[in-house]
């Protein structure tokens, strides 16, 4: 007989309903407005590491987002206000305990709210979703070139390329020719500073170096940073924003940037999706926005130990 | 020997790593949001039953280890290695020292015991769990030491000490779990 029961207890299939409508409460007594965008699109993200699904019929090729994000923004150029969605979102091989390749997102976004102020409304939201269950609620900021220097006694961002590279191997990295320096930087920071994060509190990291800028703008007294942040907690990776980058050429440098990355590690070719471009040309809101994993919320607000057990079906059983 | 690529990595799987067949204990999948992903795993050594931990980009792939458990009758021993033979192929392997380590203790002749051959050649050897083994040399038990669980050791015809209860006696043959090296029971003759 093959394994048809679902992975998910009821009881946590109920208190996943019941965070659903928190979220949603939390967000119309705020005033954003709940959106849907287009799961299938004609476009996905250049993002090197991040692999979109695609699916062809005929003459069609679509592919499965793995975020909200470029259409939420195609919103507000076209003069939406706060908006907030929660949709699933697919990613290319990406399981494990705390991953699900198939996973539900929380995206919204805020006009003219800076970092600080995005970086608030996130833990506010995080703080009332786990408010019944025995998740610290002590909250640290700290900016990603204190954190590394507090895990690693040396900031990760004054380090030469070889350092980074010599530490990367010291720590149990098997380096092959063409690990780049970015994989080693990525090495370091999810096997030496995200466990070494405080355990009782959740671990708001801003500032990254500008080169993990994404789609965020840059602090305009330190280029050397972007505006994004990400939530930890326990080491795990909670949510990601940024105060947008508006410049819709140095966005287009970026996503150029990120193919000629991909080429570079023979990752597939992806398009660039030239209606945000336009959208930005046409001109986006000053705002912020951040995405949160929910799945990943959900596992903490149950005491869960791997994602597939506050999913219905997981991947392998879908 | 074929490549393996870290998505096919799972526990159990054979390696090759720094020289050395490695199999993996635990394979974790780690990957920050907008970043690389890596394989994090737990690996032992085969050759020195070492666990490490070791990290590898995803996509990355490694050369799969010549290593295979194969059932061998073992045969005898010439005082420096211990013969086995593979019953499908009747082809015999020379197990050294190293190889068979503590497991000397629970080799009789005869018995089927798992040898694992690395491109070849035993790398390691695994006694039954259960053997049936002869006391050679034990004291009688203390008359009145009527204690519960009492002791005493006894040797048994491989040379190896095991603790068995006072009422078994020298010349019996006894059961051994070979895992933890204890006694289990007497054997009657048939």
């Amino acid at each position: 007989m093959s394994d048809w029961r679902p992975t998910a207890s009821l009881h946590n299939l109920a208190r996943r309903a019941e965070l659903l409508n928190l979220t949603r409460r939390f967000f119309s007594q705020r005033d954003v407005l709940e959106v849907e965008t287009p799961l299938a699109c004609s476009n996905t993200v250049t993002e090197p590491n991040i692999e979109s699904f695609s699916f062809t019929v005929g003459s069609i090729k679509r592919y499965l987002q793995t975020s909200p994000e470029y259409a939420m923004k195609r919103l507000l150029a076209d003069g939406a206000p706060d908006i907030f969605q929660i949709c699933k979102s697919f990613r290319v091989g990406e399981q494990g305990t705390a991953h699900n390749p198939e996973f539900t997102m929380v995206e919204w976004y805020r006009r003219g709210y800076s970092l600080k102020q995005i970086m608030q409304e996130t833990v506010d939201l995080i703080v009332s979703l786990l408010a019944k269950s025995d998740v610290s609620m002590n909250v640290e900021y700290i900016s990603y070139r204190d954190l590394t220097e507090k895990a690693l006694g040396v900031a990760l961002d004054s380090l030469t390329e070889d350092a980074i590279k010599n530490l990367a191997a010291d720590n149990g990295l098997v380096l092959q020719s063409d690990n780049s320096l970015q994989q080693c930087t990525d090495f370091l920071f999810s096997h030496n500073v995200e466990p070494a994060m405080c355990e009782q509190s959740i671990t708001v990291v801003f500032y990254y170096p500008a080169t993990q800028a994404a789609l965020s703008k840059l602090n305009e007294d330190d280029t050397s940073v972007a505006e994004r942040f990400e939530v930890f907690y326990r080491g795990i990776e909670l949510a990601n924003g940024y105060v947008e980058l508006l410049d819709s050429e140095q966005q287009l440098d970026r996503f150029v940037n990120d193919q000629q990355i991909r080429k570079q590690c023979n990752s597939i070719e992806v398009g660039i999706d030239q209606r945000l471009i336009d959208a930005q040309r046409h001109g986006l809101p000053e705002c912020a926005g951040v995405a949160v994993g929910f799945d990943r919320v959900m596992m903490l607000a149950v005491g869960a130990s791997s994602l597939a057990e506050v999913i219905s079906f997981d991947w392998d059983n879908a | 020997m074929a490549n393996y690529s870290t998505n096919e990595f799972k526990s159990g799987l054979k390696i090759m790593l720094d020289g050395d067949p490695h199999t993996i204990v635990e394979n974790e999948f780690v990957k920050p949001g907008k970043g690389q992903a890596f394989s994090r795993v737990k690996i032992r050594n085969l050759k020195t039953g070492r666990v490490v931990d070791r990290t590898f980009k995803s996509g990355d792939s490694v050369e799969g280890a010549d290593v295979m458990d194969v059932d061998m009758q073992y045969l005898y021993t010439d005082g420096e290695q211990w013969h086995f033979m593979d019953q499908s192929t009747f082809e015999q392997h020379a197990a050294d020292e190293n190889a068979v380590g503590e497991t000397y203790k629970w080799l009789k002749d005869q018995d089927i015991c798992q040898v694992t051959l690395y491109n070849g050649a035993p790398l390691s050897v695994s006694a039954p769990n259960f053997v049936e083994l002869k006391i050679t040399q034990s004291d009688p038990g203390v008359k009145g030491d009527t204690a519960q669980g009492a002791t005493k050791p006894a040797t048994l015809e491989t040379g190896a000490t095991v603790k068995v209860p006072l009422f078994v006696e020298e010349g019996e043959v006894i059961k051994i779990d070979t895992r933890t090296g204890e006694y289990v029971s007497r054997v009657k003759d048939s």
